[in-house]
């Protein structure tokens, strides 16, 4: 899965969740819109209700990109 | 995929792993952080904060040390929920923090020796502490490191101060007891 796939699936799913980085809090149709082509196809996994971590060419989890915030 | 081998393909960063890991512990975590704080909400940011923190430092995971994985976590969680509520006890407003006390000038400078008492005096209370059980690991430090009264305590873990007191009475007993046998 990459992080295009994985916002796809958050918007689709109408997910309860926000995408919370070092900045701000995100919509993932937003950071659909805003990132860039090569962010996109980063591969991620996505822990429902908790995080997106990277992973990295040998499928290790790496850094966590967004931690997944409930709707307030 | 049986739990220890979950964990040790976990500390390789096994995303698959990591996930069997939280979905066989979420329900158990989440019931321990509710223990400590009134509003689902904040139960499910502490979770996420110790899963958070677990997986960061699996690695350091050692079986046959602290008996086993769910103590483990169990404690990064009450960690978690101690955090969340004094991070709630500063920012809420409601009340009071030492942090926003004018602090009392010190008396003089100490000497490296009553540092080194000092810290080691504090390792073995934290140490002792750590050995409590969760609920009331959290009721003593709230009441001597947050310094809450006993009415705040029971306000903010929703019980009453009764049963504050009670948890205090026995933290207290015990953390003598474990100070005596080392």
């Amino acid at each position: 899965m990459n992080l295009r796939q994985a916002l796809e699936k958050m918007v689709e799913e109408k997910a309860p969740f926000l995408l919370k980085d070092q900045s701000r809090d995100w919509e993932a149709a937003d950071l659909l819109g805003r990132l860039s082509s090569g962010a996109l196809l980063r591969p991620v996994h996505m822990l429902n209700g908790v995080y997106i971590a990277a992973v990295s060419e040998k499928g290790l989890m790496g850094e966590v990109l967004f931690r997944l915030k409930p709707r307030g | 995929m049986t739990e220890q081998m979950a964990i040790e393909t976990a500390k390789q960063g096994c995303p698959k792993a990591l996930e069997h890991i939280y979905l066989s512990n979420r329900s158990r975590v989440f019931n321990l952080a509710r223990r400590y704080v009134p509003f689902r909400e904040d139960a499910e940011d502490i979770v996420q904060e110790t899963f958070l923190k677990a997986f960061n430092g699996i690695r350091a995971f050692n079986a046959d040390e602290g008996g086993g994985f769910a103590p483990w976590i169990n404690r990064i969680c009450v960690h978690c929920a101690i955090d969340h509520l004094r991070s709630r006890n500063r920012h809420g407003g409601k009340l009071a923090s030492l942090d926003a006390l004018p602090q009392d000038p010190p008396s003089s400078d100490p000497s490296p020796e009553d540092i080194a008492v000092e810290q080691g005096v504090s390792r073995r209370i934290q140490s002792a502490v750590d050995n409590l059980p969760p609920r009331q690991q959290v009721i003593f430090t709230l009441r001597y490191r947050e310094h809450m009264d006993i009415r705040q305590i029971a306000v903010r873990l929703d019980c009453t101060p009764g049963n504050v007191r009670a948890q205090l009475f026995r933290s207290t007993s015990k953390l003598r007891g474990f100070l005596r046998t080392e």
